[in-house]
């Protein structure tokens, strides 16, 4: 089995390679697991941003250590993650890690307009939305460290977007780390966007999809 | 110790750790390195096996630290501009 650094350096080389021979403008979404989203409104997607369904949860070795000690786990907090390719990692809602009792592991640091300041990193589970094939939906998970960020979900709203059945509250941020495993088409003129999951490169995937057939 | 004199211990260490675990997640408790992993999960799982779920432990990558912006747009308060 590859380590990590090998894993990187073949797609560094394989990255390499697609870069000389395929213009941007000819890449096609790859079969396999997708994520959609048509908005219907080019405006609205310009408010809102490109948002997918996604769970947070505690990680499976958190969990069996609740278990073990006789604790209830927390039930999931479903809500949207929001694509931001402006953000370099993945980050969490800090009220999603108070209401999980998520673990803290570290300090990242961040620069924002007042220099140099530290956020907290917790071990989390995300579980993204996928669509396995027509009709089919499902779900991809990752157990991965994360910077939680104060009052995200306060400050970010999905406007007027609204969803049958589910809590259109932001849950954090799907950031370039997330992106490195997709192939990403965002369309704003037909006001939607296609991602297609390359799930196998993902790094600490807890399970292969899982299909939930309706 | 808690969590932020184990982290100030990983930094203080960094540079040493590097020069033969680069690219690993180190478990890393009491001011010293316990383990090394090759990716966050197995350092994590392994953390709450040895150390339990309430004590102080940190799992980090051995790479060198650099502070970058969350999200630009966040950080300019652009994100959701009117």
């Amino acid at each position: 089995m590859p380590t990590r650094g090998q894993r990187r350096a073949n797609e560094r080389r394989r990255a390499k390679e697609a870069s000389r021979n395929v213009p941007v403008s000819s890449i096609k979404l790859p079969d396999g697991p997708k994520i959609s989203f048509n908005y219907n409104d080019p405006d609205l997607l310009v408010r809102t941003g490109p948002l997918i369904k996604a769970t947070w949860g505690v990680p499976s070795a958190h969990a069996e250590a609740l278990r073990a000690a006789g604790k209830p786990v927390p039930a999931p907090v479903a809500g949207l993650m929001l694509i931001d390719t402006g953000a370099s990692r993945t980050a969490i809602a800090q009220a999603v890690v108070q209401e999980l009792s998520l673990k803290q592991v570290g300090m990242g640091y961040t620069l924002g307009a007042g220099g140099k300041h530290t956020n907290p990193i917790v071990a989390a589970l995300l579980t993204v939305t996928i669509e396995v094939r027509p009709g089919v939906t499902g779900s991809i998970q990752s157990d991965q460290p994360v910077m939680a960020i104060p009052e995200l979900d306060k400050a970010i709203s999905p406007g007027e977007l609204v969803l049958e059945n589910y809590p259109t509250r932001v849950i954090g941020l799907l950031g370039r780390d997330f992106l490195r495993h997709v192939t990403f088409v965002y369309d704003g003129q037909l006001a939607r966007f296609e991602i297609a999951v390359h799930h196998k490169s993902m790094p600490d995937r807890t399970d292969e999809i899982t299909a939930d057939i309706t | 110790m808690t969590l932020e004199e184990e982290q100030r211990a990983f930094e203080a260490q960094l540079d040493s750790l590097r020069a033969g675990h680069e690219g690993q997640f180190v478990l890393f408790k009491d001011g010293a390195p316990a383990d090394f992993f090759e990716g966050h999960a197995a350092a994590f799982r392994a953390g709450i096996e040895r150390f339990g779920l309430e004590a102080a432990f940190l799992v980090a990558e051995v790479t060198k630290i650099r502070p970058t912006p969350i999200s630009v747009s966040w950080q300019l308060g652009i994100m959701f501009a009117d």
